[in-house]
């Protein structure tokens, strides 16, 4: 299977601070990836370099083997699309309003929307279970209503990569599940998926495949079943943990919460 | 909270605008017809009107209310552009120190030169080059560090405004009595009946000015959204903005030059048009524009008429009736948010 997202010895930062040096990442094409790591080492980071927002100080950030620092914002817009972790306009504006800007990238510069713009924000709303969230102002809506918007508004951009940052974050237990479920139907059509999450468990149970990052870039990648274990936890997040397996051999962590160490 | 999903369709365009271009006619023709002297534009229209109603109408109305018409237009548009651009529903020409760079480019234009020498093009050049000074002042302060902060952008802006003012006064010092008291009612923001290559320059600017703007709406919408999210979707925001700020710079350089700094179209009329359309800004920009352009004739015309034959600056007509209309539309409406993080 090709590589659809590819870092090669990657230095990224913000003014004086480096985020990380050297990093090397490998996302194939149509699998659902999940990056799991510490506060502050670099997860949403990883997807501004892979986004284009960000410029790496050295090494390249590669779509489908394209350089990303070669493509233009619009272009790269095209392939990728992004679900940021938090996100508001500053006025008022309805769910399908939020969903349909999605749709900007498929248009010339300037264009009006068509009924079959308006049909793919009602349907990319119904893809996450937010039909009826059409006409409800984005601003009053939950952290967990909002973020499937967004997730629609992504659906609705379309392109072959999607990046989602901490999808799940304000999601109670059946929409995380409904979440995951559809990152899985999405890769299983065939588009890279890439999720940022602090849930270990769950990026576990339904990611073809992980990386876990430290606090000094990549502490192990690949299946699952191999890179969730207690000694790549505990060196990627300093804790103390027990992984057992489920029937299908996924693992399943349980936290120690006496023995964590840190301040939180 | 329901807020009705308002997709901007090529059929609902033509209707806002097509409903704001009514709204502009039904006020220039009030405002023709309004005046010190009263004539007949049925008369003026049919060929049937006396000679001196034909003057009034050609040489002194219908210029007026043109350059009301543009000054009007061009400060909703900018309003429409700063308050997207910024993130800042309170962001507007006035508040940013542009006005305040612009007229202190005019007047320093009118000093040094003397007003017949300047003409249009050279107090418009002059209040560009005031525009793009404060505007680059307050750029630079608010961008240092990486990143675009808003709020500090419009604390540049006050500081900005409040030099320009100094060096207003200054000039107003410097001046005869007479040039003086001519720069304070200047200052006010007033329009006279302006010549015919004032009003070129004037339309040939806010025409430029507009079209830019217009034709970045869609990227408006996305940056109005958030930054981040204007970037993820495509959006050049360091392109867009400068772009932008040369646009909105030019537009309230082109109104300054002509009326002076009119204070509360560029913040009131968004807001209100906003209310009634909606933000997206393929529809906001056309109906601010010729609702702007309808408020500030029908300011004019008001004016023009209430203590006539003393004319008030129409600064304060738009200060007086903006200032409450505004509040109440803050008591109403529920529709932004603060950002000044």
């Amino acid at each position: 299977m090709s590589d659809a997202i590819v870092l090669r010895d990657v230095t990224a930062g913000y003014g004086t601070r480096e985020v990380f040096a050297g990093l090397d990442l490998a996302v194939r094409a149509g699998e659902l990836h999940g990056v799991i790591g510490p506060n502050g080492c670099g997860k949403t980071t990883l997807l501004r370099l892979v986004s284009g927002v960000l410029r790496p100080r050295a090494g390249i950030v590669a779509l489908a083997g394209e350089n990303v620092a070669a493509s233009s914002s619009r272009e790269i817009a095209r392939r990728v699309a992004v679900v940021p972790q938090d996100t508001a306009p500053v006025f008022a504006m309805a769910a399908l309003e939020v969903v349909l800007l999605g749709r900007t990238v498929r248009h010339p510069a300037f264009a009006f929307e068509t009924d079959e713009d308006v049909s793919a924000a009602r349907s990319a709303l119904g893809e996450v279970g937010a039909s009826h969230l059409e006409d409800r102002e984005f601003t009053t809506l939950s952290g967990g209503e909002r973020q499937r918007v967004i997730l629609a508004r992504a659906l609705c951009q379309g392109g072959d990569v999607l990046l989602c940052d901490e999808p799940t974050a304000h999601l109670d237990l059946k929409h995380q599940a409904a979440t995951f479920r559809l990152l899985r139907g999405l890769a299983a059509l065939g588009r890279t998926v890439l999720v940022v999450t602090h849930d270990v468990q769950l990026a576990a149970q339904a990611c073809d495949r992980l990386t876990i990052l430290g606090p000094r870039g990549v502490v192990a990648a690949g299946d699952p079943g191999a890179v969730v274990t207690r000694e790549n936890l505990a060196a990627a997040f300093g804790i103390e943990t027990t992984v057992h397996r489920d029937a299908a051999g996924r693992p399943l962590v349980l936290r120690h919460l006496e023995s964590s160490e840190g301040n939180p | 909270m329901t807020h009705r999903a308002r997709p901007v369709t090529k059929a609902r365009f033509v209707r806002v605008t097509a409903v704001s271009a009514v709204v502009f006619a039904a006020s220039v023709a009030i405002a023709l017809a309004l005046g010190a002297e009263r004539i007949d534009l049925a008369a003026v229209v049919s060929g049937g009107a006396t000679e001196v109603e034909r003057s009034i109408f050609h040489e002194l109305r219908l210029p007026r209310v043109a350059a009301a018409a543009l000054v009007g237009g061009a400060l909703g548009v900018a309003g429409v552009a700063f308050q997207a651009l910024l993130r800042n529903p309170l962001a507007e020409p006035y508040l940013l120190g542009l006005s305040g760079g612009g007229s202190f480019g005019t007047v320093l234009s009118i000093v040094v030169f003397g007003s017949a020498t300047a003409g249009a093009w050279g107090r418009t050049a002059a209040a560009f080059a005031g525009c793009l000074l404060a505007i680059a002042f307050v750029y630079a302060v608010a961008s240092r560090g990486g990143g675009l902060r808003p709020s500090t952008l419009l604390l540049a802006g006050v500081v900005a405004n409040a030099f320009f003012l100094a060096g207003l006064a200054g000039a107003q010092f410097a001046a005869s009595p007479t040039e003086a008291q001519s720069i304070l009612r200047w200052v006010m923001g007033g329009l006279s009946a302006p010549r015919a290559g004032e009003l070129w320059v004037l339309g040939a600017a806010v025409t430029g000015g507009t079209v830019v703007v217009m034709a970045t709406a869609p990227q408006l919408n996305l940056l109005a959204f958030d930054e981040e999210t204007a970037r993820h979707l495509g959006v050049d925001v360091t392109r867009l903005r400068r772009t932008l700020f040369l646009a909105t710079s030019l537009l309230t350089a082109a109104c300054v030059a002509v009326s002076g700094p009119i204070g509360f179209v560029g913040l009131f009329v968004p807001h209100a048009v906003r209310m009634l359309v909606g933000p997206d800004h393929r529809v906001l920009v056309p109906a601010s524009c010729l609702c702007g352009a309808a408020f500030l004739v029908l300011a004019d015309a008001l004016a023009r008429t209430v203590f006539a034959p003393q004319e008030l600056p129409v600064g304060i007509v738009t200060a007086v009736v903006g200032a409450p209309a505004f509040v109440a539309i803050l008591a109403r409406s529920r529709g932004f948010r603060e950002t000044a993080a």
